[in-house]
């Protein structure tokens, strides 16, 4: 269970949200709403570990009932526009690198076959073929897969489906679906709602200030 | 399934070196304009005079090492920089001691492949003279100074690397903060070439340096990651 | 804004003192002190040159400290640290200039590489460094504690550049040409040098301090104008 308790953060003097407060339980995904610039990814980036909040706490308790307050060890994130991926290398050593940055060890089977369930089977892709030749939808199902390979408890994730076909859009929703039902839970953001079509999810709408100001000044009347 | 700190430093250093290993040029570049440089301080230099030789060979080499090893601190987190592989790296539950070492020993890695070459250069164009460059002394107080560089480097490298010019503001930076591994390597050189005591002492404080800065990048690596 | 007069007009007290017994000090200096034997009257710009050099150097150690305090998390102390470099640097300037003019006249050169001097003209390029740093990079925690671990490499260097130095010179100078505060300056002298550096500090301190609630007030005005903003689009 996913634990956020008064979060704020603040760019220097442009103040971007303030007091944010949520539980996410197992099994269960968070969709995070508002609108363009109120500082949705940057929210996630906070809760990956990338940035650190002004105020507030975070806290993931696992299965074990063990609390983590960094919760870096049991998440996995997947940033917006980028994948995080070594350019100049290829699939298998880039699968390799980050699972085993994590204390993972996985053969090249696993790596292969984990490649595969999202569609990346081609012999050619595997070894020898860097990856800044990869098409954008290619590079966003590499990424995915790093994810599931991750065994993360929870996924951080901005826009997941950029780039990806019909088909990946798919695998991507049945990928999600296994993980929920596994225990695991996630936070997602996507504009596009075909990314968790049949899927239950929990709404967070974040404010921007100058409407939760409004809001403040309504309650005053 | 909590990785350990061996593994994720090794981890590190091997996707480092591959990395590199993939993108050539970044390691060859350094060398070549180490050379370029050694080659246009003789051009200056000419003719040395018999009783200056030992003091215009340790300034070329140590001038050279510095200004070129320059130019491989400033690019070593550049295969980071990449599709926001750095964002990634501190959103992983990697140790940041693991993380400094695992620079640590790439920065280390090519200082050596910078040093070793322009040292063996340096010697061939003053084989006329009589310096001997094969002492285990002069070699260690090589050692000692891309040790201490190298710490530098990777500090400066960090503490800049969201700052706007920061190919310009790195040499800045840098060039003031190692003068004292400078002064202190070509003393000590000089001392050991031409058999003037007082070697001994400047290895010191080439020591002092290397211990006192690798502490500071044990200790503030971590709060650097987590500002940038 | 009472506040800020009441602020204002304590530091303008500081500010004042502080400049007028650094003047007098120096009028004392400047007429009335003993004349030194070896070097005649020009000896005089040490009561300018020696306290500036300490006090660059103290800015180095005022800077650390204030260091420490942005890495712990304060992010105010950004504002005094810079205020401290550019304080620093102004210094740094001063000892160079008067150590030139006291070397022409009293050694015929205009410059000479020994210690203090060197090490006081790499500390005014680190000093340039760090206010260069400064402006690279954008406002936040990132720069603060950025800012502050250069503040930090740098006072670590401070001495061992100094003495690596030092030791470079005692290689090619004996030392007693340019021994300024050796034993063998009358106590008149030194009394005086002591109290001027004093000062000299005071001052300096002060200068920190006026610059830092500059700084403050421009932060505060960006904050109001962020402020205003945000206050007009709730109200539209």
């Amino acid at each position: 269970m996913l634990i956020v308790k008064s979060l704020s953060f603040s760019f220097e003097h442009r103040r971007l949200f303030q007091g944010v407060s949520f539980q996410v339980e197992p099994g269960s995904l968070l969709h995070l709403k508002g609108a363009n610039g109120v500082g949705k990814s940057t929210f996630l980036g906070i809760l990956a570990g990338i940035r650190k909040a002004d105020k507030g706490s975070l806290e993931f308790i696992d299965q074990e009932k063990k609390a983590h307050s960094d919760i870096r060890m049991v998440s996995a994130y997947l940033s917006a526009e980028a994948n995080g991926l070594y350019t100049k290398m290829d699939a298998i050593d880039n699968l390799r690198f980050w699972c085993t940055l994590r204390g993972l060890n996985p053969s090249d089977d696993d790596l292969v076959s984990s490649m595969e369930t999202w569609g990346l089977g081609h012999r050619l892709l595997r070894q020898n073929f860097p990856v800044e030749q990869f098409s954008t939808g290619m590079r966003r199902r590499l990424a995915l897969a790093r994810l599931s390979l991750s065994q993360a408890s929870c996924w951080l994730l901005d826009e997941p489906i950029y780039g990806l076909d019909d088909k990946g859009i798919k695998l991507f929703r049945s990928h999600l679906k296994e993980h929920l039902e596994r225990g695991g839970l996630g936070v997602i953001i996507s504009h596009d709602k075909l990314a968790f079509e049949g899927i239950k999810t929990v709404d967070y709408h974040l404010k921007s200030r100058v409407d939760q100001a409004k809001n403040e000044k309504k309650d005053q009347g | 399934m909590k990785p350990s700190f061996f593994s994720q430093y090794w981890c590190m250093v091997s996707q480092g070196w591959k990395a590199d290993l993939a993108d050539k040029e970044r390691l060859i570049t350094p060398l070549l304009f180490a050379i370029t440089v050694l080659l246009l301080f003789n051009f200056c230099f000419e003719e040395v005079s018999k009783g200056i030789e030992g003091q215009v060979f340790t300034a070329e080499l140590y001038l050279t090492t510095l200004f070129a090893l320059q130019m491989s601190y400033v690019r070593i987190f550049v295969p980071d920089q990449q599709d926001k592989v750095f964002s990634l790296l501190q959103s992983y539950p990697l140790n940041y001691s693991a993380w400094f070492l695992s620079k640590y020993t790439l920065a280390l890695l090519y200082s050596l492949l910078v040093f070793v070459p322009v040292m063996l250069l340096c010697g061939l164009f003053f084989s006329g003279a009589d310096l001997n460059i094969w002492s285990a002394e002069l070699w260690l107080g090589g050692l000692l100074s891309i040790i201490g560089l190298s710490t530098l480097g990777i500090l400066l490298s960090t503490l800049t690397l969201k700052a706007s010019g920061r190919e310009m503001l790195f040499p800045l930076l840098y060039f003031p903060l190692a003068v004292p591994v400078l002064l202190a390597s070509v003393q000590a050189s000089l001392s050991f070439l031409t058999s003037v005591p007082g070697g001994w002492h400047w290895m010191g404080i080439l020591a002092g340096f290397d211990i006192i800065y690798f502490t500071l990048g044990v200790l503030l690596f971590g709060e650097l990651v987590t500002a940038v | 804004m009472g506040q800020k007069s009441q602020v204002s007009s304590r530091g303008l007290m500081a500010g004042i003192s502080s400049m007028l017994i650094c003047l007098g000090l120096w009028a004392y200096g400047l007429f009335f002190a003993i004349t030194e034997a070896h070097q005649g009257d020009v000896y005089r710009i040490i009561y300018l040159h020696v306290p500036s050099a300490f006090t660059c150097f103290f800015c180095a150690l005022v800077l650390f400290i204030f260091s420490i305090k942005g890495l712990r998390g304060k992010s105010s102390s950004l504002l005094y640290g810079k205020a401290t470099a550019e304080v620093g640097l102004l210094f740094t300037i001063i000892t160079l200039a008067t150590g030139s003019i006291w070397g022409k006249p009293t050694w015929g050169v205009w410059w000479t590489w020994d210690a203090r001097l060197t090490t006081t003209f790499i500390l005014s390029l680190l000093y340039c460094g760090y206010l260069l740093l400064w402006s690279a990079m954008q406002p936040g925690s990132g720069r603060v504690k950025v800012c502050s671990i250069l503040g930090i490499l740098i006072f670590a260097d401070v001495p061992i550049i100094y003495k690596s130095v030092t030791w470079w010179r005692t290689l090619h100078q004996p030392p007693s040409i340019l021994r300024e505060n050796g034993p063998t300056m009358a106590p008149e002298i030194l009394y005086l040098l002591l109290s001027c550096s004093f000062a000299v500090i005071c001052l300096s301190v002060w200068m920190v301090w006026i610059r830092s609630q500059n700084l403050k007030l421009e932060e505060n005005l960006n904050k109001a104008s962020y402020q205003q903003l945000e206050e007009q689009e709730a109200n539209s």
